[in-house]
């Protein structure tokens, strides 16, 4: 498992510079501590997905940075600053989760409002068609459907061109074209220099958008590092193949850690599969289909947070 | 969709200009203002209903003891004024507070670098739009029908008393709105509204003995600062200037500074 408190680098293996950073943070609510002993940083340029179950203290870790709450101890930094300080805040947008906007107003009229506490913010007609809602400008917030309403949020966000974006499970209620509309802004923020914290409960969005990845469980960063990094901890692999081999004599090898039948072929979980695989195929002259897949950043997260519990 | 030429984003923070910083607080104003106007399930009885009951009272069922005392006419106007103006304040501000905390805007305010106390602002300035709104459609019918008589001069301070006096039911509507949700918003104002004007006596003189708790009610400020700019001063037992100025400079810094604990904490 790697370590909480690292230094991220860049692509050339260059320390990043840090926009965001949680030190030593402790974080309590009545008493009881959701974050304790975190160290966090979000360098620049990149994408920082912040997983890990319900509790683990993602929200929280993302209100320490918002200013909404302060740390019992420990540093956290925004823009190299305080939270607390409203200029540095002009460097971030923020779309959060479980936030309706005023349902009176027009989607132009909210990110008019909104671009009104930027220094130099995009004009609506650009902030618009970045997020893809052009159509939806003149439509009430109240009448627009969930998903569409995530995309005004985003809008929101992305107005007072951020240097620093929270996205807080952006993608709930999204239908597929909308996602990637709004995946294609993301790449296109991170292109442009911004830096994003995401949490989502969507693994494969993390795998598809974060260059970072922290879990969270408990309070604690248990692991962070690199998507392929986060693979890597699990060492395990997926073996599928059509074999007439029974699940429960397969299970008994040495490297198997789990194994059932799934319409018709057998899936072996390995911690060996190279062992498994040699034992397959001498085993039964009749296998085929053969697949050795490697953990997804869902099986990495799985088993991390399965360790922490 | 986004294959159009964008613009670099550059790292923008800092400063917002003046006029950057008075456009923040207008643009809230305005979309405040709006919102209200859209709303017409608030903005329609808060309006029409202190009028329909002065058209009621005082020109229908009181005119001719009007007619006989002219200081009745001033003390039912200064009475239903007092309820168009603190009605909008109170009721319009603590219902779309304690709703914009429950959908989690507040929070969102938090986060967002609006210049300090827009919100506040924004909420307080439409109040005091709305409590016009209010007030004028009564005090243009009591003008048009004779019921107020006073001079140009005396009804210009009637008006300022009235509308500034509006300012502490602002600040206890952020208060209710900060304190309880949406749905019993409007419960715990009515709470705290409607005795108030019973036992401030605000629309009917008070026995001697219930004097002593008149000056707990910010109603009862309101209406004896009103008499005072009109200057019936001698027909009904009132409070003194100054201290109904204080007693509702007081309420307001009260009210205010206990929403604004609850919103920095709570959200």
């Amino acid at each position: 498992m790697t370590t909480t408190n690292r230094v991220w680098t860049d692509a050339i293996g260059e320390p990043a510079e840090t926009l965001l950073e949680l030190r030593g943070i402790r974080a309590a609510y009545d008493g009881i501590d959701v974050l304790y002993g975190v160290d966090l940083a979000v360098p620049r340029g990149s994408v920082v997905a912040l997983l890990g179950p319900n509790g683990a203290g993602k929200t929280t870790a993302i209100n320490l940075w918002l200013g909404l709450i302060e740390a019992d101890a420990g540093e956290v930094t925004l823009l190299g600053g305080s939270p607390l300080d409203i200029e540095r805040r002009r460097g971030l947008g923020v779309m959060m989760q479980d936030v309706e906007m005023y349902k009176d107003l027009k989607v132009r009229e909210l990110i008019t409002l909104s671009s009104s506490y930027y220094t130099n913010p995009l004009s609506v007609e650009e902030t618009l068609r970045r997020a893809g809602i052009s159509a939806l400008a003149n439509k009430a917030y109240g009448k627009l459907s969930g998903g569409q309403k995530r995309q005004a949020q985003f809008a929101v966000a992305i107005c007072g061109r951020p240097r620093v974006l929270f996205l807080d499970e952006p993608t709930v209620g999204l239908d597929v074209q909308a996602r990637e509309t709004l995946w294609g802004n993301v790449r296109m923020l991170l292109a442009e220099g911004c830096s994003i914290v995401l949490t989502t409960h969507y693994l494969e969005e993390a795998e598809a958008l974060a260059s970072r990845v922290a879990v969270l469980a408990k309070g604690r960063v248990i692991a962070a590092g690199s998507v392929d990094e986060m693979r890597a901890l699990v060492a395990r692999r997926q073996i599928t193949c059509e074999s007439g081999l029974a699940p429960e004599y397969v299970r008994q090898w040495p490297g198997v850690i789990e194994v059932r039948r799934e319409r018709g072929r057998l899936a072996i979980v390995a911690a060996d599969a190279e062992a498994v695989v040699r034992r397959l195929l001498a085993e039964d002259s009749t296998l085929s289909r053969l697949e050795v897949r490697e953990a997804g950043l869902s099986e990495a997260f799985t088993e991390l947070t399965k360790e922490a519990a | 969709m986004n294959a159009l030429a964008l613009k670099s984003i550059d790292t923008e923070t800092g400063l917002l200009s003046p006029g950057r910083t008075a456009g923040a607080y207008l643009t809230e104003i305005r979309f405040e203002f709006m919102r209200m106007l859209r709303n017409p399930a608030l903005a329609v009885p808060v309006v029409l209903v202190p009028l329909a009951l002065y058209l009621l009272f005082a020109m229908l069922m009181a005119r001719e003891a009007i007619a006989k005392d002219p200081a009745l006419g001033v003390f039912l106007f200064s009475a239903f004024s007092v309820m168009a103006v603190t009605m909008p304040a109170l009721f319009g501000i603590s219902a779309s507070l304690a709703m914009e905390r429950e959908m989690g805007l507040m929070r969102l305010k938090r986060a967002q670098p609006a210049p300090p106390g827009t919100w506040l602002v924004a909420k307080i300035t439409c109040g005091v739009l709305f409590c016009l709104l209010s007030y004028l459609p009564m005090l243009g019918a009591a003008i048009a029908a004779g019921t107020l008589p006073l001079g140009a001069g005396q009804i210009a301070a009637m008006s300022v008393a009235l509308i500034a006096g509006s300012i502490p039911f602002c600040a206890l509507g952020l208060m209710i709105g900060a304190l309880v949700k949406g749905s019993a918003a409007p419960g715990y104002a009515n709470l705290i509204y409607l005795p108030g004007c019973y036992l401030s006596g605000l629309f009917f003189p008070l026995p001697p003995s219930m004097h002593w708790q008149v000056p707990l009610w910010p109603q009862a400020h309101i209406n004896h600062l009103a008499m005072h700019a009109a200057g019936v001063t001698t027909k009904f037992p009132l409070i003194p200037m100054q201290l109904a100025i204080g007693a509702l400079i007081g309420f307001t810094v009260l009210f205010s500074a206990v929403a604004l604990w609850r919103l920095a904490r709570k959200g």
